[in-house]
């Protein structure tokens, strides 16, 4: 796998426990659709706290335990804050999690449902969010995933050993590789082997996707065509 | 609906913000309040930094990241921001735009983007020379406020930015809600023009 490769013309990474990808899954639908085009969906298993420390809380949000520095816990607040308000707009519910959750059995629950088509993907990607941020999805527990993945219309046969040993290896040696490519943030966009860390960058996006024509947009998020009833 | 911006003239980021910013101030008819903020740098890639565990590639990786995206918008608008991390002197025209909030504050959008623009366009000082010369008949007064008010006046515009959880620059603040980046500019709009039509998501 080439991280910066792909047949189809967009490559999106995305993971769960980011809040920011999971705003960006409907915009980035909606140019796909608008454009007519496939998108390749692909885990990126984030670790957070190499980069921005971590915290537990408790239900009511409570911080329990703490090894944030103090840039750390603003850029967080902020971060969860932004994505909050930008999912009300939308409809969408976001609760802050309680933990930093370990995503790669969900990551591999997606590159699963790739083998079942693209309709099988957007179920597997928009419930998983759906219910993660509203905190009803232990992502890490084997038997929620696989339900998931059921519900989603995919077969299990084969999944529970795709998520061990050599299989289970062989997705941690994928992430590096995305890792080493450059791409280390979420939503990932990969177009024309660029790579953009933003759902802000899909005006360029759009502009590099509908061939260049005219000047190129700067960042913005953007109005969209519609919203959900 | 009341819009603050706060900027940071060092900042690459402030800086490409300017002019979007600034059209929009225009298209809505409504002066926006430009304050001096220095708030925390950009996490910019240092290249002798060794990578010691994942935490510190990270910081390289993203850092070698912003600072290609800052300039691939730069490009494409024609400019050139040359060396993004040189050392820039900041504070004589952060003072100076805190006095003109004070003195003569129709003028500060004028000032903004012309100390901007000799920093970052023409890669020039924004020295005390340069920030009085562009004051003009305003100079009258500036350098006793630098030695006696201004400080308190950058040091609220800071405490009262954290107070509402912003920490870089630059930042929109509408009402008391805000917006860090200029990929925010329409939502600032939206918010403004009274959320007409489907919001910015």
């Amino acid at each position: 796998m080439d991280p910066l490769r792909s047949d189809r013309p967009l490559i999106v990474y995305v993971d769960f426990k980011s809040p920011y990808a999971f705003i960006a899954v409907q915009p980035t639908y909606e140019l796909a659709e608008q454009l007519r085009i496939p998108v390749e969906w692909r885990p990126l298993t984030l670790d957070i706290p190499s980069f921005a420390g971590s915290a537990r809380l408790d239900r009511d949000d409570s911080v329990l335990e703490s090894r944030r520095s103090e840039s750390q816990w603003a850029w967080v607040k902020y971060a969860y804050r932004d994505a909050r308000r930008y999912a009300r707009l939308r409809g969408q519910t976001l609760r802050g999690t309680t933990k930093i959750w370990d995503t790669t059995l969900a990551g591999m629950g997606l590159e699963w449902a790739k083998r079942f088509g693209d309709d099988v993907v957007r179920r597997y990607i928009e419930t998983t969010y759906e219910r993660f941020w509203k905190r009803e999805l232990d992502v890490e527990d084997v038997e929620v995933v696989e339900a998931l993945l059921r519900e989603c219309g995919a077969d299990l046969a084969g999944f529970r050993e795709s998520t061990q040993g050599s299989a289970r290896e062989e997705y941690l040696a994928c992430q590096l590789q995305i890792f080493d490519a450059g791409i280390f943030g979420v939503p990932g966009y990969v177009v024309d082997g660029e790579y953009f860390w933003g759902r802000e960058h899909l005006p360029r996006i759009r502009w590099i996707l509908e061939g260049r024509q005219g000047p190129s947009p700067d960042i913005a998020y953007q109005r969209v065509a519609r919203l959900p009833a | 609906m009341s819009v603050r911006v706060l900027v940071d003239f060092g900042s690459p980021a402030s800086y490409l913000a300017i002019a979007p910013a600034c059209e929009l101030e225009i298209r809505l008819g409504q002066a926006f309040e430009w304050l001096p903020y220095k708030g925390a740098p950009l996490p910019l890639a240092r290249p002798d930094e060794p990578d010691t565990d994942r935490g510190t590639r990270h910081r390289r990786v993203r850092g070698q990241y912003l600072l290609a995206d800052l300039r691939r918008y730069a490009e494409a608008r024609g400019l050139d921001l040359g060396d993004i991390r040189r050392a820039i002197e900041t504070e004589p025209a952060m003072l100076a735009l805190s006095w003109l909030n004070r003195r003569a504050p129709d003028l500060a959008r004028g000032f903004v983007v012309r100390a901007f623009d000799r920093i970052w366009r023409e890669h020039a000082h924004a020295d005390g020379n340069f920030v009085v010369s562009l004051l003009g008949a305003h100079a009258k007064g500036f350098e006793e406020y630098c030695r006696t008010e201004a400080p308190q006046d950058l040091q609220r515009v800071r405490t009262d930015a954290e107070a509402i959880g912003a920490w870089t620059s630059p930042v929109f603040v509408v009402g008391d809600e805000p917006f860090i980046g200029r990929q925010h500019l329409p939502i600032v709009e939206w918010l403004v023009t009274g959320q007409q039509g489907p919001p910015p998501i």
